[in-house]
């Protein structure tokens, strides 16, 4: 009986060590690290598990729990300093550098973080979203309404409309602006979408070409904007005509609705308008981000508008007027990404407009002649100058 | 069209030899600097 009792007692002990070798290890001894993190919290980190930070939070560097100096993953000797980071972090530490430069002395960046997460969050989100719709909303268009034809029959005569450099200063800015499109989105985007299609390998190059194109590209477009600018910026002037051409649609929404316009119509100049000021801002922003951290534009651009008082007018408190070098890149990136969505979204519908939308619109901008009925339908005015012209020599 | 295209790309290559001979590189370049934090 008892060696029964025995062989019980002993097989229980044995069974409680193998339980005690088997379970969970006990918590990851940070001892050898002085209380900084281990391996093991690193390993799991990138698991993207949760790790109990509270051993960061204590560990105020106190000679007690610091490391010995020659332990690797220690603190040094217990000399890590809160107070000296927090100042580099807020921006009052004293720093010199060697090398000279406005970003040069700034180690960490309080507000990085936030900027990266807007990035890729908000902003990418947001943006895909409005091009999407866009796109949406012009394939019902096209289903509701369906192609914009020719009412009256076709006379067979052709009337020049864009002359050669008229069409070559607006394809140079046409072209490039979606290759800086493309390349743009792909930019954005590359990271959160097509790394998960085709990985990292396949992107690599595909993001390398795609910085280059944009980056260099990004002049031809800014040429091409002056030359469309200086060409026809007199004929988008807007007149009383155009406050007809609104007051009917534009003849966009009902069949057999044309009203009168001069070369351009009210439409058109709101393209004309919204693409060199768009234009314009994002080739500033652009250009910002091509020389970095020569140009910053933020912090004088805050400081008008909060003597204008407009920040004040919309509920918010004044627009910060100190921003570090990287703050003016950060918010240099962003403006020039909510333009480029801007952009895409209205050059989109003018696409849509001058290509499937409206039946003889892209002779204007590919032979530059266009059929007589087409001008006599949608730009009246402009015809009977042009006939006006014709008639004056021979008078 | 075509030639307007072509162009876009003349004045992409001009653009990115003319700014590597004036020194601005728009490709990342390697730097290397000190940091010397005083108190």
């Amino acid at each position: 009986m008892l060696k029964v009792i025995y062989a019980v007692l002993i097989s229980v002990l044995c069974a409680s060590f193998a339980y005690a070798n088997d379970s969970q290890p006990s918590q990851n001894d940070r001892a050898s690290t002085g209380g900084a993190q281990t391996l093991d919290d690193i390993l799991a980190r990138q698991k993207g598990l949760e790790i109990n930070d509270g051993f960061r939070r204590s560990n105020d560097g106190s000679q007690a729990i610091g490391a010995e100096l020659f332990n690797q993953l220690g603190t040094l000797g217990g000399a890590s300093d809160p107070e000296l980071w927090r100042a580099l972090r807020f921006g009052s530490a004293n720093v010199s550098v060697s090398s000279n430069g406005p970003a040069a002395s700034i180690i960490m960046q309080d507000s990085g973080m936030r900027w990266l997460e807007f990035r890729k969050g908000p902003l990418a989100r947001t943006g895909g979203y409005a091009l999407v719709f866009v796109l949406l909303f012009l394939a019902l268009f096209y289903v509701a309404r369906g192609k914009i034809r020719i009412d009256g029959e076709k006379t067979g005569r052709t009337v020049t409309r864009f002359k050669a450099v008229e069409r070559f200063g607006h394809w140079l800015m046409a072209g490039s602006f979606v290759l800086l499109g493309v390349t743009g989105i792909i930019t954005l985007f590359g990271r959160m979408a097509i790394i998960p299609l085709i990985g990292h390998e396949a992107f690599s190059p595909l993001a390398l070409a795609s910085k280059w194109v944009h980056n260099n590209v990004s002049w031809a477009f800014m040429i091409g904007l002056v030359m469309v600018f200086v060409m026809w910026v007199l004929e988008n002037i807007p007149n009383r005509h155009d406050l007809t051409w609104i007051a009917k649609g534009g003849g966009i929404f009902k069949a057999g609705v044309h009203p009168p316009a001069k070369k351009f119509n009210a439409g058109q100049k709101l393209i004309f308008w919204s693409v060199i000021v768009l234009g314009a801002s994002i080739s500033v922003s652009g250009l910002s981000l091509l020389f970095p951290f020569e140009m910053p534009l933020f912090a004088a651009s805050f400081a008008h508008l909060n003597d204008l008082g407009i920040p004040n007018m919309i509920g918010m408190s004044d627009l910060p007027v100190q921003l570090t070098p990287h703050q003016e890149m950060q918010l240099a990136q962003l403006w020039h990404t909510i333009v480029a969505f801007v952009l895409i979204a209205i050059i989109l519908a003018h696409i849509y407009i001058g290509s499937v939308g409206m039946e003889g619109a892209f002779d204007a901008m590919g032979s530059g002649e266009v059929e007589e009925q087409w001008a006599r339908e949608h730009h009246a005015l402009w015809l009977d100058e042009i006939d006006a012209k014709k008639k004056q020599p021979a008078e | 069209m075509w030639i307007a295209f072509v162009c876009s790309l003349f004045i992409a290559f001009g653009a990115d030899y003319g700014l590597d001979f004036a020194g601005y590189s728009t490709q990342e370049k390697t730097t290397s600097s000190s940091v010397r934090l005083t108190d």
